[in-house]
Protein backbone atom coordinates (compact mmCIF):
# COMPACT_ATOMS: atom_id res chain seq x y z
CA UNK A 1 0.00 0.00 0.00
CA UNK A 2 2.80 2.21 0.54
CA UNK A 3 3.23 3.99 -2.90
CA UNK A 4 -0.14 3.80 -3.78
CA UNK A 5 -0.92 7.54 -2.34
CA UNK A 6 -4.27 7.71 -4.85
CA UNK A 7 -5.46 4.71 -3.96
CA UNK A 8 -5.25 5.08 -0.65
CA UNK A 9 -6.78 8.47 -0.78
CA UNK A 10 -9.92 6.64 -3.60
CA UNK A 11 -10.29 4.20 -0.16
CA UNK A 12 -11.03 7.42 2.30
CA UNK A 13 -13.05 9.26 0.06
CA UNK A 14 -14.86 6.21 -0.37
CA UNK A 15 -15.65 6.02 3.68
CA UNK A 16 -15.99 9.68 3.71
CA UNK A 17 -19.07 9.32 1.42
CA UNK A 18 -20.77 6.01 3.62
CA UNK A 19 -19.99 8.00 6.53
CA UNK A 20 -21.93 10.78 4.73
CA UNK A 21 -24.61 8.11 4.26
CA UNK A 22 -25.24 7.66 7.98
CA UNK A 23 -24.56 11.03 8.82
CA UNK A 24 -27.05 12.07 11.83
CA UNK A 25 -29.45 15.04 10.25
CA UNK A 26 -28.08 17.36 12.89
CA UNK A 27 -25.10 17.63 11.50
CA UNK A 28 -25.16 20.63 8.82
CA UNK A 29 -22.63 21.75 6.04
CA UNK A 30 -21.26 24.56 8.06
CA UNK A 31 -20.54 22.14 10.54
CA UNK A 32 -18.66 19.62 8.55
CA UNK A 33 -17.17 22.45 6.05
CA UNK A 34 -15.92 24.15 9.23
CA UNK A 35 -14.31 20.57 9.91
CA UNK A 36 -12.98 20.23 6.84
CA UNK A 37 -10.99 23.58 6.90
CA UNK A 38 -9.47 23.10 10.22
CA UNK A 39 -8.16 19.56 8.85
CA UNK A 40 -6.85 21.36 5.72
CA UNK A 41 -5.30 24.06 8.04
CA UNK A 42 -3.47 21.51 10.49
CA UNK A 43 -2.51 19.89 7.47
CA UNK A 44 -0.99 22.53 6.46
CA UNK A 45 0.74 23.58 9.74
CA UNK A 46 1.94 19.84 9.86
CA UNK A 47 3.60 20.03 6.13
CA UNK A 48 5.35 23.29 6.56
CA UNK A 49 8.56 23.04 8.79
CA UNK A 50 9.43 25.97 11.34
CA UNK A 51 9.08 26.37 15.06
CA UNK A 52 6.34 24.76 16.60
CA UNK A 53 4.55 22.71 14.18
CA UNK A 54 5.12 19.19 13.69
CA UNK A 55 8.32 17.36 12.25
CA UNK A 56 7.41 17.53 8.52
CA UNK A 57 6.41 13.69 7.21
CA UNK A 58 5.30 13.01 10.48
CA UNK A 59 2.09 10.68 10.97
CA UNK A 60 0.19 13.58 12.69
CA UNK A 61 0.44 15.52 9.48
CA UNK A 62 -0.67 12.19 7.60
CA UNK A 63 -3.62 11.50 9.94
CA UNK A 64 -4.89 15.31 9.43
CA UNK A 65 -4.70 14.82 5.71
CA UNK A 66 -6.60 11.64 5.50
CA UNK A 67 -9.13 13.26 7.95
CA UNK A 68 -9.33 16.41 5.51
CA UNK A 69 -10.13 13.97 2.33
CA UNK A 70 -12.48 12.25 4.45
CA UNK A 71 -14.21 15.27 5.67
CA UNK A 72 -14.00 16.88 2.17
CA UNK A 73 -16.15 13.73 0.73
CA UNK A 74 -19.00 14.40 3.64
CA UNK A 75 -19.04 17.77 2.27
CA UNK A 76 -19.32 16.54 -1.32
CA UNK A 77 -22.36 14.62 -0.23
CA UNK A 78 -23.89 16.99 1.60
CA UNK A 79 -24.11 18.81 -1.06
CA UNK A 80 -24.90 17.14 -4.00
CA UNK A 81 -28.43 16.17 -1.70
CA UNK A 82 -28.68 19.58 -1.48
CA UNK A 83 -31.56 21.32 -3.89
CA UNK A 84 -32.00 24.82 -4.40
CA UNK A 85 -35.70 26.37 -3.51
CA UNK A 86 -36.41 26.34 -7.75
CA UNK A 87 -35.60 22.27 -8.10
CA UNK A 88 -37.85 20.48 -9.85
CA UNK A 89 -38.07 17.89 -7.21
CA UNK A 90 -40.35 21.23 -5.16
CA UNK A 91 -42.69 20.79 -8.51
CA UNK A 92 -43.58 17.38 -8.43
CA UNK A 93 -44.89 14.67 -6.57
CA UNK A 94 -46.18 11.20 -6.21
CA UNK A 95 -48.99 11.72 -8.20
CA UNK A 96 -49.16 12.28 -12.41
CA UNK A 97 -49.67 15.83 -12.68
CA UNK A 98 -50.71 17.13 -16.08
CA UNK A 99 -48.65 19.95 -17.08
CA UNK A 100 -45.82 21.28 -19.79
CA UNK A 101 -42.38 21.96 -19.58
CA UNK A 102 -39.50 23.62 -21.05
CA UNK A 103 -36.48 22.68 -21.47
CA UNK A 104 -33.30 21.51 -23.49
CA UNK A 105 -32.35 17.51 -24.36
CA UNK A 106 -29.09 17.13 -22.96
CA UNK A 107 -28.59 13.60 -24.04
CA UNK A 108 -29.23 11.35 -26.93
CA UNK A 109 -31.74 8.77 -27.16
CA UNK A 110 -31.11 6.59 -24.09
CA UNK A 111 -33.87 4.11 -24.35
CA UNK A 112 -35.46 2.86 -27.43
CA UNK A 113 -38.03 0.14 -26.91
CA UNK A 114 -41.77 -0.21 -27.55
CA UNK A 115 -44.01 0.92 -25.14
CA UNK A 116 -48.03 0.46 -25.43
CA UNK A 117 -47.28 -0.92 -28.86
CA UNK A 118 -45.23 2.15 -29.97
CA UNK A 119 -41.67 2.98 -29.97
CA UNK A 120 -40.38 5.63 -27.29
CA UNK A 121 -37.18 6.20 -26.83
CA UNK A 122 -36.02 8.54 -23.22
CA UNK A 123 -34.11 11.42 -23.13
CA UNK A 124 -32.65 13.43 -20.09
CA UNK A 125 -34.02 17.07 -20.30
CA UNK A 126 -32.27 19.93 -18.60
CA UNK A 127 -35.20 21.49 -17.17
CA UNK A 128 -36.19 24.97 -17.74
CA UNK A 129 -39.54 26.20 -17.00
CA UNK A 130 -42.68 24.25 -15.81
CA UNK A 131 -46.00 25.15 -15.77
CA UNK A 132 -48.48 25.54 -12.97
CA UNK A 133 -51.71 27.66 -12.16
CA UNK A 134 -51.41 28.31 -15.32
CA UNK A 135 -47.69 30.32 -14.77
CA UNK A 136 -44.69 29.39 -16.17
CA UNK A 137 -42.28 28.83 -12.97
CA UNK A 138 -38.51 28.97 -13.41
CA UNK A 139 -37.08 25.42 -12.44
CA UNK A 140 -33.73 23.38 -12.59
CA UNK A 141 -33.12 19.60 -12.78
CA UNK A 142 -32.79 16.89 -15.12
CA UNK A 143 -36.15 15.10 -16.04
CA UNK A 144 -36.20 11.89 -17.97
CA UNK A 145 -38.79 12.35 -21.04
CA UNK A 146 -40.40 9.20 -22.81
CA UNK A 147 -41.65 10.62 -26.12
CA UNK A 148 -43.71 7.90 -28.02
CA UNK A 149 -41.88 8.51 -31.60
CA UNK A 150 -40.06 6.86 -34.19
CA UNK A 151 -38.06 9.99 -35.05
CA UNK A 152 -35.07 10.98 -33.40
CA UNK A 153 -34.70 14.23 -31.30
CA UNK A 154 -31.30 15.50 -31.06
CA UNK A 155 -28.93 16.96 -28.20
CA UNK A 156 -29.58 20.58 -27.94
CA UNK A 157 -32.96 20.90 -29.33
CA UNK A 158 -34.86 23.12 -26.91
CA UNK A 159 -38.69 22.05 -26.79
CA UNK A 160 -42.33 22.20 -25.07
CA UNK A 161 -43.47 18.98 -24.27
CA UNK A 162 -46.97 18.38 -22.62
CA UNK A 163 -47.46 14.93 -20.73
CA UNK A 164 -47.65 13.64 -17.33
CA UNK A 165 -45.06 14.69 -15.09
CA UNK A 166 -44.06 12.70 -11.90
CA UNK A 167 -41.40 11.26 -9.34
CA UNK A 168 -39.80 8.19 -10.62
CA UNK A 169 -41.81 5.21 -8.59
CA UNK A 170 -40.93 4.45 -5.01
CA UNK A 171 -40.17 0.71 -5.10
CA UNK A 172 -36.78 -0.18 -3.75
CA UNK A 173 -34.78 0.20 -6.72
CA UNK A 174 -35.73 2.47 -9.40
CA UNK A 175 -36.07 5.65 -7.86
CA UNK A 176 -33.05 5.34 -6.09
CA UNK A 177 -30.95 3.95 -9.60
CA UNK A 178 -32.58 7.51 -11.26
CA UNK A 179 -31.90 9.80 -8.21
CA UNK A 180 -28.33 8.63 -7.90
CA UNK A 181 -27.78 9.61 -11.86
CA UNK A 182 -29.50 13.12 -10.61
CA UNK A 183 -33.16 12.51 -12.48
CA UNK A 184 -35.90 13.12 -9.94
CA UNK A 185 -38.80 13.60 -12.73
CA UNK A 186 -40.28 11.99 -15.35
CA UNK A 187 -42.30 12.91 -18.28
CA UNK A 188 -43.95 10.39 -20.61
CA UNK A 189 -45.86 12.00 -23.56
CA UNK A 190 -46.64 11.44 -27.15
CA UNK A 191 -45.03 13.21 -30.36
CA UNK A 192 -47.51 15.32 -31.09
CA UNK A 193 -47.61 17.14 -27.54
CA UNK A 194 -43.85 17.80 -28.41
CA UNK A 195 -42.84 21.51 -29.98
CA UNK A 196 -39.89 21.55 -31.14
CA UNK A 197 -38.42 25.79 -30.17
CA UNK A 198 -35.00 26.04 -31.44
CA UNK A 199 -32.34 23.80 -32.49
CA UNK A 200 -28.57 23.74 -31.07
CA UNK A 201 -30.08 25.49 -27.54
CA UNK A 202 -27.03 25.68 -25.19
CA UNK A 203 -25.26 22.92 -26.43
CA UNK A 204 -21.64 22.10 -26.21
CA UNK A 205 -20.48 21.24 -29.97
CA UNK A 206 -18.09 18.74 -29.02
CA UNK A 207 -20.96 16.65 -27.34
CA UNK A 208 -23.19 17.78 -30.34
CA UNK A 209 -21.14 15.94 -32.57
CA UNK A 210 -20.16 13.07 -30.84
CA UNK A 211 -24.09 12.33 -29.92
CA UNK A 212 -24.72 13.18 -33.70
CA UNK A 213 -22.26 10.07 -35.07
CA UNK A 214 -23.67 7.94 -32.09
CA UNK A 215 -27.43 8.40 -33.55
CA UNK A 216 -25.82 7.99 -37.39
CA UNK A 217 -24.16 4.53 -36.36
CA UNK A 218 -27.41 3.83 -34.24
CA UNK A 219 -29.38 4.34 -37.03
CA UNK A 220 -26.92 2.73 -39.80
CA UNK A 221 -27.14 -0.56 -37.38
CA UNK A 222 -30.82 -0.40 -36.97
CA UNK A 223 -31.34 -0.16 -41.09
CA UNK A 224 -28.63 -2.70 -42.10
CA UNK A 225 -28.43 -5.73 -39.42
CA UNK A 226 -31.51 -8.31 -38.62
CA UNK A 227 -33.56 -7.30 -35.08
CA UNK A 228 -31.53 -9.23 -32.37
CA UNK A 229 -28.15 -8.56 -33.72
CA UNK A 230 -28.78 -5.07 -34.22
CA UNK A 231 -30.23 -5.21 -30.59
CA UNK A 232 -27.09 -6.88 -29.81
CA UNK A 233 -24.11 -4.82 -31.36
CA UNK A 234 -26.28 -1.74 -30.14
CA UNK A 235 -25.55 -3.14 -26.95
CA UNK A 236 -21.95 -3.52 -27.23
CA UNK A 237 -21.07 -0.66 -29.13
CA UNK A 238 -23.36 2.05 -27.52
CA UNK A 239 -24.35 0.71 -24.42
CA UNK A 240 -28.21 0.90 -25.11
CA UNK A 241 -29.91 -3.11 -24.69
CA UNK A 242 -33.21 -1.52 -24.54
CA UNK A 243 -34.30 -3.57 -27.92
CA UNK A 244 -32.57 -6.82 -26.84
CA UNK A 245 -35.09 -8.93 -26.49
CA UNK A 246 -35.79 -10.20 -23.01
CA UNK A 247 -34.95 -14.06 -23.46
CA UNK A 248 -31.56 -13.12 -24.58
CA UNK A 249 -31.17 -11.13 -22.14
CA UNK A 250 -32.24 -13.99 -19.40
CA UNK A 251 -30.09 -16.13 -21.02
CA UNK A 252 -27.01 -13.89 -20.70
CA UNK A 253 -27.96 -13.08 -16.87
CA UNK A 254 -28.79 -17.10 -16.08
CA UNK A 255 -25.43 -17.74 -17.65
CA UNK A 256 -23.36 -15.04 -16.03
CA UNK A 257 -22.25 -13.53 -18.83
CA UNK A 258 -24.66 -10.44 -18.59
CA UNK A 259 -21.85 -8.29 -18.26
CA UNK A 260 -20.71 -8.37 -21.65
CA UNK A 261 -24.08 -6.06 -22.49
CA UNK A 262 -22.69 -3.30 -20.54
CA UNK A 263 -19.85 -1.36 -22.45
CA UNK A 264 -16.85 -2.37 -19.38
CA UNK A 265 -12.75 -3.06 -19.47
CA UNK A 266 -12.90 -5.38 -21.25
CA UNK A 267 -14.60 -3.72 -24.50
CA UNK A 268 -12.71 -1.10 -23.94
CA UNK A 269 -9.05 -3.30 -23.97
CA UNK A 270 -10.26 -5.23 -27.29
CA UNK A 271 -11.31 -1.88 -28.48
CA UNK A 272 -7.85 -0.67 -27.95
CA UNK A 273 -5.78 -3.43 -28.79
CA UNK A 274 -7.32 -3.70 -31.88
CA UNK A 275 -6.39 0.36 -33.00
CA UNK A 276 -3.11 -0.32 -31.46
CA UNK A 277 -2.33 -2.98 -33.96
CA UNK A 278 -3.76 -1.46 -36.83
CA UNK A 279 -1.32 1.59 -36.43
CA UNK A 280 1.71 -0.97 -35.61
CA UNK A 281 1.02 -2.51 -39.21
CA UNK A 282 0.39 0.89 -40.82
CA UNK A 283 3.93 1.50 -39.14
CA UNK A 284 2.93 5.06 -37.64
CA UNK A 285 5.25 6.39 -34.83
CA UNK A 286 4.35 5.15 -31.36
CA UNK A 287 4.47 8.49 -29.91
CA UNK A 288 1.63 9.33 -32.96
CA UNK A 289 -0.87 6.68 -32.39
CA UNK A 290 -0.99 6.31 -28.61
CA UNK A 291 -1.84 10.60 -28.12
CA UNK A 292 -4.61 8.96 -30.93
CA UNK A 293 -5.84 6.47 -28.98
CA UNK A 294 -6.05 8.80 -26.15
CA UNK A 295 -7.83 10.88 -27.22
CA UNK A 296 -10.39 8.09 -29.11
CA UNK A 297 -10.38 7.03 -25.26
CA UNK A 298 -12.19 10.03 -24.22
CA UNK A 299 -14.54 10.38 -27.20
CA UNK A 300 -15.23 6.73 -26.70
CA UNK A 301 -16.03 7.47 -22.94
CA UNK A 302 -18.36 10.46 -24.10
CA UNK A 303 -19.89 8.21 -26.98
CA UNK A 304 -21.28 5.89 -24.97
CA UNK A 305 -22.77 8.43 -22.07
CA UNK A 306 -19.93 8.24 -19.82
CA UNK A 307 -21.09 5.47 -17.41
CA UNK A 308 -18.83 4.84 -14.59
CA UNK A 309 -17.70 1.36 -15.92
CA UNK A 310 -16.60 3.02 -19.09
CA UNK A 311 -14.84 6.33 -17.23
CA UNK A 312 -13.33 3.74 -14.71
CA UNK A 313 -11.40 1.85 -17.88
CA UNK A 314 -11.11 4.78 -20.00
CA UNK A 315 -9.16 6.58 -17.44
CA UNK A 316 -7.36 3.45 -16.53
CA UNK A 317 -6.14 2.94 -20.09
CA UNK A 318 -5.39 6.62 -20.63
CA UNK A 319 -2.85 6.35 -17.35
CA UNK A 320 -1.43 3.31 -19.03
CA UNK A 321 -0.77 4.53 -22.19
CA UNK A 322 0.65 8.29 -21.10
CA UNK A 323 2.98 5.96 -18.74
CA UNK A 324 4.16 4.64 -21.41
CA UNK A 325 4.48 7.71 -23.73
CA UNK A 326 7.08 8.97 -20.83
CA UNK A 327 8.28 5.42 -20.44
CA UNK A 328 7.50 5.37 -16.43
CA UNK A 329 6.04 2.18 -15.09
CA UNK A 330 2.43 2.61 -14.16
CA UNK A 331 0.76 1.57 -10.73
CA UNK A 332 -2.41 -0.37 -11.33
CA UNK A 333 -4.25 0.29 -8.21
CA UNK A 334 -3.06 4.25 -8.72
CA UNK A 335 -4.81 4.39 -11.74
CA UNK A 336 -7.64 2.76 -10.80
CA UNK A 337 -7.60 5.44 -6.99
CA UNK A 338 -7.56 8.18 -9.62
CA UNK A 339 -10.23 6.60 -11.95
CA UNK A 340 -12.37 6.34 -8.45
CA UNK A 341 -11.53 9.60 -7.27
CA UNK A 342 -12.90 11.28 -10.41
CA UNK A 343 -15.98 9.49 -10.58
CA UNK A 344 -16.73 9.85 -7.25
CA UNK A 345 -15.69 13.67 -7.37
CA UNK A 346 -18.14 14.07 -9.94
CA UNK A 347 -20.99 11.89 -8.60
CA UNK A 348 -20.97 10.86 -5.01
CA UNK A 349 -24.24 8.86 -5.36
CA UNK A 350 -22.09 6.84 -7.95
CA UNK A 351 -20.54 5.01 -5.27
CA UNK A 352 -23.99 3.17 -4.70
CA UNK A 353 -24.62 2.19 -8.20
CA UNK A 354 -24.24 -1.93 -9.06
CA UNK A 355 -22.11 -0.28 -12.43
CA UNK A 356 -19.55 1.20 -10.30
CA UNK A 357 -18.93 -1.38 -7.22
CA UNK A 358 -19.44 -3.90 -9.82
CA UNK A 359 -16.62 -2.92 -11.95
CA UNK A 360 -14.08 -2.04 -9.79
CA UNK A 361 -14.88 -5.12 -7.40
CA UNK A 362 -13.99 -7.28 -10.60
CA UNK A 363 -11.07 -5.41 -11.42
CA UNK A 364 -9.51 -5.29 -7.94
CA UNK A 365 -10.56 -9.01 -7.62
CA UNK A 366 -8.65 -9.81 -11.08
CA UNK A 367 -5.45 -7.96 -9.62
CA UNK A 368 -5.38 -9.29 -6.76
CA UNK A 369 -6.56 -13.54 -7.10
CA UNK A 370 -4.83 -13.97 -10.90
CA UNK A 371 -1.08 -13.40 -9.50
CA UNK A 372 -2.17 -15.86 -6.72
CA UNK A 373 -3.51 -18.81 -9.03
CA UNK A 374 -1.14 -18.40 -11.47
CA UNK A 375 1.61 -19.12 -8.70
CA UNK A 376 -0.51 -22.61 -8.58
CA UNK A 377 0.89 -23.55 -11.95
CA UNK A 378 4.08 -21.55 -11.95
CA UNK A 379 5.51 -24.85 -12.58
CA UNK A 380 3.79 -26.01 -15.80
CA UNK A 381 5.61 -26.20 -18.69
CA UNK A 382 2.83 -26.39 -22.16
CA UNK A 383 2.77 -22.38 -23.00
CA UNK A 384 -0.45 -22.88 -24.87
CA UNK A 385 -2.44 -24.38 -22.56
CA UNK A 386 -0.83 -22.33 -19.50
CA UNK A 387 -1.60 -18.92 -21.93
CA UNK A 388 -4.94 -19.85 -23.24
CA UNK A 389 -6.37 -21.79 -20.74
CA UNK A 390 -4.96 -21.34 -17.39
CA UNK A 391 -4.73 -17.23 -17.41
CA UNK A 392 -8.52 -17.12 -18.63
CA UNK A 393 -9.55 -19.26 -16.34
CA UNK A 394 -7.89 -17.56 -13.34
CA UNK A 395 -9.60 -14.24 -14.54
CA UNK A 396 -12.32 -15.64 -14.65
CA UNK A 397 -12.52 -17.20 -11.23
CA UNK A 398 -10.89 -13.78 -9.88
CA UNK A 399 -13.84 -11.92 -11.67
CA UNK A 400 -16.80 -14.03 -10.11
CA UNK A 401 -15.41 -14.47 -6.44
CA UNK A 402 -15.84 -10.59 -6.26
CA UNK A 403 -19.03 -10.00 -8.09
CA UNK A 404 -20.73 -13.19 -7.27
CA UNK A 405 -21.72 -11.47 -3.45
CA UNK A 406 -22.59 -8.10 -5.22
CA UNK A 407 -24.64 -9.99 -8.04
CA UNK A 408 -26.38 -12.58 -5.54
CA UNK A 409 -27.46 -9.05 -2.76
CA UNK A 410 -28.98 -6.79 -6.27
CA UNK A 411 -30.30 -9.65 -8.90
CA UNK A 412 -30.86 -12.45 -6.44
CA UNK A 413 -29.16 -14.90 -8.62
CA UNK A 414 -26.03 -16.67 -8.35
CA UNK A 415 -24.24 -18.42 -11.48
CA UNK A 416 -21.18 -21.00 -10.92
CA UNK A 417 -21.55 -21.67 -14.12
CA UNK A 418 -20.15 -18.23 -15.34
CA UNK A 419 -16.60 -19.54 -14.91
CA UNK A 420 -17.12 -21.74 -17.58
CA UNK A 421 -18.99 -19.68 -19.85
CA UNK A 422 -17.10 -17.14 -19.78
CA UNK A 423 -14.24 -18.86 -21.41
CA UNK A 424 -16.62 -19.69 -23.92
CA UNK A 425 -18.28 -16.42 -24.70
CA UNK A 426 -15.63 -13.16 -24.26
CA UNK A 427 -13.24 -14.68 -27.21
CA UNK A 428 -16.60 -14.86 -29.33
CA UNK A 429 -17.35 -10.90 -27.93
CA UNK A 430 -14.00 -10.17 -29.29
CA UNK A 431 -14.60 -11.29 -32.61
CA UNK A 432 -17.63 -9.64 -32.22
CA UNK A 433 -16.43 -6.49 -31.55
CA UNK A 434 -13.90 -6.64 -34.40
CA UNK A 435 -16.59 -7.87 -37.16
CA UNK A 436 -18.47 -4.47 -35.61
CA UNK A 437 -15.87 -2.15 -35.81
CA UNK A 438 -14.79 -3.10 -39.10
CA UNK A 439 -18.79 -3.03 -40.22
CA UNK A 440 -19.59 0.05 -38.46
CA UNK A 441 -15.73 2.07 -40.55
CA UNK A 442 -16.36 -0.03 -43.67
CA UNK A 443 -20.59 -1.07 -43.42
CA UNK A 444 -20.77 1.38 -46.82
CA UNK A 445 -18.38 -1.06 -49.15
CA UNK A 446 -20.08 -2.82 -51.92
CA UNK A 447 -19.10 -6.61 -51.28
CA UNK A 448 -16.81 -6.16 -47.99
CA UNK A 449 -20.41 -4.22 -46.26
CA UNK A 450 -22.58 -6.82 -46.29
CA UNK A 451 -20.37 -9.90 -45.77
CA UNK A 452 -19.12 -7.80 -42.28
CA UNK A 453 -23.21 -7.97 -41.49
CA UNK A 454 -23.60 -11.31 -42.25
CA UNK A 455 -20.36 -11.82 -39.72
CA UNK A 456 -21.36 -9.79 -37.23
CA UNK A 457 -24.50 -11.65 -37.77
CA UNK A 458 -23.46 -15.19 -37.45
CA UNK A 459 -21.43 -14.65 -34.47
CA UNK A 460 -24.11 -12.78 -32.20
CA UNK A 461 -26.31 -15.75 -32.99
CA UNK A 462 -23.28 -17.99 -31.84
CA UNK A 463 -23.13 -16.30 -28.95
CA UNK A 464 -26.50 -16.31 -28.31
CA UNK A 465 -26.58 -20.01 -28.54
CA UNK A 466 -24.04 -20.27 -26.07
CA UNK A 467 -25.98 -18.54 -23.69
CA UNK A 468 -28.81 -20.66 -24.01
CA UNK A 469 -26.73 -23.69 -23.73
CA UNK A 470 -25.11 -22.73 -20.39
CA UNK A 471 -28.40 -20.76 -19.10
CA UNK A 472 -30.06 -24.18 -19.95
CA UNK A 473 -26.91 -26.22 -17.89
CA UNK A 474 -28.76 -28.22 -14.58
CA UNK A 475 -26.81 -26.93 -11.21
CA UNK A 476 -25.39 -23.74 -14.03
CA UNK A 477 -27.62 -21.22 -11.73
CA UNK A 478 -29.60 -20.45 -8.68
CA UNK A 479 -32.19 -18.02 -8.45
CA UNK A 480 -33.11 -16.81 -5.04
CA UNK B 1 -0.27 4.64 4.90
CA UNK B 2 0.06 7.73 2.78
CA UNK B 3 3.64 7.99 1.36
CA UNK B 4 3.91 10.87 -0.34
CA UNK B 5 6.65 13.62 -0.39
CA UNK B 6 5.90 17.22 0.66
CA UNK B 7 5.02 19.17 -2.55
CA UNK B 8 2.90 16.24 -3.17
CA UNK B 9 1.07 17.07 0.21
CA UNK B 10 1.24 20.86 -0.57
CA UNK B 11 -1.11 19.72 -3.86
CA UNK B 12 -3.13 18.06 -2.10
CA UNK B 13 -3.82 20.53 1.10
CA UNK B 14 -3.96 22.92 -2.35
CA UNK B 15 -6.38 21.09 -4.05
CA UNK B 16 -9.12 19.87 -1.50
CA UNK B 17 -8.95 23.82 -0.23
CA UNK B 18 -9.87 24.72 -3.68
CA UNK B 19 -12.54 21.93 -4.06
CA UNK B 20 -13.76 22.57 -0.53
CA UNK B 21 -14.16 26.42 -1.16
CA UNK B 22 -16.06 25.81 -4.69
CA UNK B 23 -18.14 23.39 -2.47
CA UNK B 24 -19.04 25.79 -0.16
CA UNK B 25 -19.87 28.47 -2.99
CA UNK B 26 -21.85 25.83 -4.84
CA UNK B 27 -23.91 24.94 -1.50
CA UNK B 28 -24.47 28.60 -0.88
CA UNK B 29 -25.15 29.15 -3.89
CA UNK B 30 -28.38 26.91 -3.51
CA UNK B 31 -29.81 27.58 -0.18
CA UNK B 32 -28.96 31.48 -0.18
CA UNK B 33 -32.08 33.34 0.99
CA UNK B 34 -31.95 35.53 -2.20
CA UNK B 35 -33.48 32.70 -4.46
CA UNK B 36 -36.92 33.11 -4.66
CA UNK B 37 -39.17 31.32 -7.07
CA UNK B 38 -40.03 33.54 -10.44
CA UNK B 39 -42.35 33.47 -13.11
CA UNK B 40 -40.86 33.54 -16.88
CA UNK B 41 -42.19 34.45 -19.68
CA UNK B 42 -42.50 31.58 -22.31
CA UNK B 43 -43.60 32.28 -25.45
CA UNK B 44 -46.20 29.33 -26.41
CA UNK B 45 -46.78 28.48 -30.01
CA UNK B 46 -50.00 29.20 -30.82
CA UNK B 47 -51.52 26.74 -33.44
CA UNK B 48 -54.24 27.17 -34.80
CA UNK B 49 -57.41 25.13 -35.33
CA UNK B 50 -59.39 24.88 -37.74
CA UNK B 51 -62.83 23.88 -36.19
CA UNK B 52 -64.18 22.59 -39.66
CA UNK B 53 -61.53 19.81 -40.22
CA UNK B 54 -59.65 19.41 -37.34
CA UNK B 55 -58.95 15.62 -36.06
CA UNK B 56 -60.80 14.68 -31.93
CA UNK B 57 -56.93 14.95 -31.06
CA UNK B 58 -56.42 18.76 -32.96
CA UNK B 59 -59.75 19.44 -30.82
CA UNK B 60 -58.26 18.67 -27.19
CA UNK B 61 -55.24 20.48 -27.49
CA UNK B 62 -57.63 23.47 -27.11
CA UNK B 63 -57.83 24.97 -23.20
CA UNK B 64 -60.74 23.58 -22.06
CA UNK B 65 -61.99 21.11 -24.38
CA UNK B 66 -61.79 17.38 -23.21
CA UNK B 67 -62.62 13.90 -25.27
CA UNK B 68 -66.03 14.62 -25.06
CA UNK B 69 -66.49 18.12 -25.94
CA UNK B 70 -64.13 17.25 -28.71
CA UNK B 71 -66.75 15.02 -30.07
CA UNK B 72 -69.16 17.06 -29.80
CA UNK B 73 -67.79 19.07 -31.50
CA UNK B 74 -66.98 16.95 -34.76
CA UNK B 75 -71.01 15.50 -34.16
CA UNK B 76 -71.94 18.96 -34.30
CA UNK B 77 -70.12 19.47 -37.14
CA UNK B 78 -70.98 16.61 -39.08
CA UNK B 79 -74.93 16.95 -38.59
CA UNK B 80 -74.95 20.89 -39.89
CA UNK B 81 -72.03 20.69 -42.15
CA UNK B 82 -69.92 22.64 -40.56
CA UNK B 83 -69.18 26.16 -38.86
CA UNK B 84 -69.89 29.13 -40.76
CA UNK B 85 -68.90 31.58 -38.25
CA UNK B 86 -66.09 31.32 -35.48
CA UNK B 87 -69.46 32.24 -32.88
CA UNK B 88 -71.23 29.32 -34.33
CA UNK B 89 -68.92 27.01 -31.98
CA UNK B 90 -71.11 28.64 -28.88
CA UNK B 91 -74.37 26.83 -30.68
CA UNK B 92 -72.32 23.54 -29.65
CA UNK B 93 -73.89 21.94 -26.22
CA UNK B 94 -71.81 22.91 -23.05
CA UNK B 95 -69.64 26.08 -25.00
CA UNK B 96 -70.55 28.74 -23.10
CA UNK B 97 -69.32 32.58 -23.41
CA UNK B 98 -66.73 32.11 -20.89
CA UNK B 99 -65.42 28.89 -22.89
CA UNK B 100 -65.28 30.25 -26.35
CA UNK B 101 -63.41 33.69 -24.94
CA UNK B 102 -60.72 31.56 -24.05
CA UNK B 103 -60.29 29.77 -27.66
CA UNK B 104 -61.43 32.66 -29.75
CA UNK B 105 -57.85 33.04 -30.84
CA UNK B 106 -56.62 29.66 -31.20
CA UNK B 107 -59.40 28.55 -33.48
CA UNK B 108 -59.90 29.64 -37.39
CA UNK B 109 -62.58 28.65 -39.84
CA UNK B 110 -62.16 27.73 -43.28
CA UNK B 111 -64.31 25.30 -45.84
Amino acid sequence: MNKRPLAVIALFFILGIVLARYLPESVKFVHVLAGTCFFIFSAFLFTTPGPGSGRPGSGSGKVLLILSVISFAVLLCINSNTFPKDHITNFVGEEKLKTSIVGTIKSPSLTRRPYYGKIASTYLFDTEAIKEVGEWWRVKGVTQIRIQTEKDLAYGDRLMVKGTIMRPRNDNYYRSYLERQNIFALINTKENNVTLLSNNYKSNPILRCIYSIRDKLKNQIIEIMPLESGAFLRAIMLGDRSELPRHIQDSFKKSGTMHILAISGLHIAIIVLVILYLFRIIGVKREIYYTFTIIFLIFFALFTLSRPSVVRASIMACVFLIGMLLGRKVDVYNSMGLAALFILIKNPKDLFSVGFQLSFMAVVSILFFVPKLMKLVQNYKHYYVKKFLYIPLAVSVSAWIATFPLILYYFKIITPVAIIANLFIIPMLSAMLIASMAFLALGWLPVLGPFLVQASHFIAHAIFSLADFFAALKFGHYIL
Amino acid sequence: MLDISRAERYFLITLLLSLSIFSGASYYKKTSPNIKLETVEINEPQISVNINTATLRELESLPGIGPVMAREIISFRDTFGGFKSKEGLKDVKGIGDKKFEKIRDLIIISE
